[in-house]
């Protein structure tokens, strides 16, 4: 079973795709390759993308340890976070991450951290998921740099580089990817491969921390 | 085991969260376009937008930022102190493709100021901002 959800808004909840096109014919046409996408255009100019699935939610108990996990910050009095309804949890190496889905049935949420720690470092949302976009946040410890993806069904890999040329690719399971790089170095570009095969490049700003 | 150990780190991290919710007496500021005053509509990308209600130096344990419910390429929430070193987490104070993100700091010390801010195309959107001791 997994979980659909669908786009309203059809200013904020769009996708670059249409801005693509044109980039996807003449990558088509010159490379002869496989296509690539790069994000980064305005989304309010883009044609909406209906739906994005997550399997892992779908077989999440209702109610499992993973859920109290985005109860940490409650405290804090958490604006805009819905509460979360399911959940589940993913541990890699170097991250455990948290998978939650909200209450409103298409928001979904993630905790990653450190492997070992007993506290959360932030929790992330996307209310509407897009199906060819990966939802990603930083990680690090004294020794290396994750980056930890929310991929939607059909995704089939993802990939991290950072600014000493050093690339990074995970393969996703349970719908997380998390790609790791030695050092502190910024990550300058992620990438990851639709279920269309299209390769999606989003060069990331120097801000990005 | 696994399984000992996995509820043995829930317990402690549920027990961490007891522990810091029962501070609950957390002072907090919210900025957006409904709050007095306005701030970050429209907020071009690039630009930070800084929290603009009462003190503007505190013990921030977090700042939050939320953007259109569809994402933007990149959200920030951070905090800088007077002597403009940026507060430190474990985690990334910015979120890609995403809507919504809570940034959690290592400390609650120097007192700092919270700003957020979005990037990866040129133009304008509004943003909200929340930071919390």
């Amino acid at each position: 079973m997994s979980i659909r959800t669908t786009f309203t808004n059809s200013l904020s909840g769009v996708h670059a795709k249409r801005a693509s096109v044109a980039v996807l014919a003449l990558g088509g046409l010159c490379a002869g390759g496989a296509a690539v996408l790069t994000t980064g255009a305005n989304p309010a100019t883009a044609a909406a993308n209906p739906t994005a699935t997550f399997a892992g939610l779908g077989s999440a108990a209702l109610d499992s340890p993973a859920k109290a996990s985005f109860a940490l910050p409650a405290g804090a009095d958490l604006k805009a976070f819905p509460q979360i309804v399911r959940a589940y949890r993913v541990e890699t190496a170097k991250v455990v991450v948290d998978v939650g889905l909200g209450t409103d049935g298409k928001t979904v949420c993630i905790t990653p951290r450190l492997a070992g720690a007993t506290l959360n470092a932030s929790v992330s949302c996307i209310g509407e998921p897009d199906p060819d976009k990966a939802m990603f946040t930083l990680t690090r410890d004294a020794k290396s740099t994750s980056v930890t993806a929310l991929t939607p069904d059909g995704i089939s890999s993802f990939s991290a580089k950072n600014a000493d040329g050093q690339t990074a690719g995970a393969i996703p399971g349970r719908n997380i990817a998390v790609a790791t790089l030695p050092g502190q170095s910024a990550i300058t570009e992620v990438s990851w491969v639709t279920a269309n095969g299209e390769t999606v490049r989003q060069p990331l700003s120097a801000d990005f921390e | 085991m696994s399984a000992l150990k996995f509820t043995r780190v829930s317990f402690v991290a549920l027990a961490a969260s007891l522990c810091c919710a029962s501070g609950a007496s957390a002072y907090s500021h919210q900025w957006n376009p409904s709050s007095s005053p306005k701030a970050c509509n429209p907020v071009s990308n690039d630009v930070r937008c800084y929290d603009n209600q009462g003190t503007t130096y505190n013990p921030w344990y977090g700042v939050q930022v939320t953007g259109p419910s569809g994402g933007l390429p990149e959200i920030c929430a951070k905090a800088v102190t007077l002597a403009g070193n940026l507060r430190s987490s474990q985690s990334g104070h910015c979120l890609g493709s995403g809507s919504n993100h809570f940034t959690l700091h290592t400390s609650t010390t120097p007192d700092s100021r919270a700003y957020v801010s979005w990037s990866g195309y040129n133009g304008s959107n509004a943003l909200s901002g929340y930071a919390t001791t």
